[in-house]
């Protein structure tokens, strides 16, 4: 039996066909179905439904886009509705925010800019900038002791 | 197959290069991946000076929730707009195209308008570039982010000028789905700024630990 090191490597980084990322070489190795985007076929039965009124997107209705503009109106008021009541969340309203703002955010991105859509390379090119990012955010806090429960002393 | 050929005539023919994708769209979605580093680095410099401000006007005091909701409802519904605006390029109804370019320039014009109301009173209370910590990251953040929005409303006004002039048809639509992903960015930056900044930070006062902080090195 290999190393498991070995075959963790094996499977992150060789291209012989048993790797978890096979690099597209052609045009044709690149996938394109109708699901292709940040979540895959994963989602609910709502995002299938989506596909099919949409044939995946690319002769999307302005019903559709409609539909998820008025989406987006309701998270907005919820926000701010959410707002005016933060006592009742206590210390989750952070969290609660976040989320919010973070679920508008994947619906802009995955339907108005088409990413749930179109080639998966787009959205990898995004995601590695999103997350870096992201570690540069949290590097950044963590440096400036805003991450630590005490504040930095002073030598 | 006639589902197969309806979506190939919307989506215009696939490029012609190693990636499927055009080159113009790809280097689009790496300025958007780069842009996103640019304004991540500001908003952790605002948290990083969250709470730090020894003298007023302090978050609590200035920040005005109920326009802010307004204008982000405002910039929401342009992105509506822009997507419907590539919808109808995308099927050759010209008119229509034409009608919700405009129209989205008009809604981020209506922006600013509130970005520049809402810098010109709190430059009027006390509160500058150079008040506080708070005024300095926040000017900047919010500046650069309406700065992008008024290039934007540039880029689209000029789209329209271009599509008047017969010069964009439904062959370049891809011009459009550029201006469009470039619109949509400047919106998903402005829902992580109000929730971050407005929401969330609003209940930012005075820098405390920085005075306790700054009392201790005064006092040896």
């Amino acid at each position: 039996m290999a190393n498991p090191i070995a075959r963790a490597w094996r499977k992150l980084f060789y291209q012989d066909g048993g790797s978890y990322f096979l690099l597209p070489k052609v045009d044709s190795s690149y996938p394109d179905p109708p699901n292709e985007g940040p979540f895959g076929d994963a989602g609910p039965p709502v995002w299938r439904w989506m596909d099919r009124v949409t044939y995946g997107g690319k002769v999307a209705t302005p019903f559709f886009y409609t539909i998820i503009g008025v989406w987006l109106a309701v998270l907005t008021i919820l926000e701010v509705y959410f707002f005016t009541i933060d006592e009742f969340f206590g210390a989750f309203f952070v969290t609660v925010m976040l989320l919010l703002a973070v679920l508008k955010f994947i619906i802009v991105v995955a339907f108005f800019m088409h990413l749930r859509f179109d080639k998966s390379l787009l959205t990898l090119v995004f995601t590695s900038g999103f997350i870096i990012a992201i570690l540069v955010f949290v590097i950044m806090l963590a440096v400036q002791g805003q991450l630590s429960p005490a504040p930095m002393v002073a030598p | 197959m006639a589902q197969a050929a309806t979506v190939q005539e919307q989506h215009g023919h696939i490029a012609d290069t190693n990636t499927g994708i055009s080159n113009r769209k790809l280097l689009m979605w790496v300025f958007l991946a780069s842009d996103c580093l640019f304004f991540g680095s500001f908003i952790a410099t605002y948290l990083v000076y969250r709470n730090e401000s020894i003298v007023g006007p302090y978050p609590n005091e200035i920040l005005d929730i109920p326009l802010t909701s307004v204008s982000t409802f405002v910039l929401l519904m342009s992105s509506l707009a822009m997507v419907l605006a590539l919808n109808y390029a995308q099927k050759d109804q010209l008119g229509l195209t034409r009608f919700w370019i405009l129209a989205v320039a008009v809604l981020g014009a209506i922006f600013l308008g509130f970005q520049v109301f809402e810098f010109a009173t709190f430059i009027n209370e006390g509160l500058t570039i150079r008040s506080n910590l708070f005024g300095t990251t926040f000017f900047i953040l919010t500046g650069f982010h309406g700065l992008h929005v008024a290039v934007g409303v540039l880029w689209l006004l000029g789209t329209a000028y271009a599509h008047f002039k017969g010069a964009l048809t439904s062959r370049s639509v891809e011009d459009l789905e550029m201006a469009g992903l470039y619109w949509h960015f400047v919106d998903i930056v402005w829902i992580v700024i109000f929730t971050v900044i407005y929401l969330i930070g609003f209940s930012d006062g005075e820098g405390i630990e920085t005075i306790h902080h700054a009392a201790t090195i005064v006092g040896g």
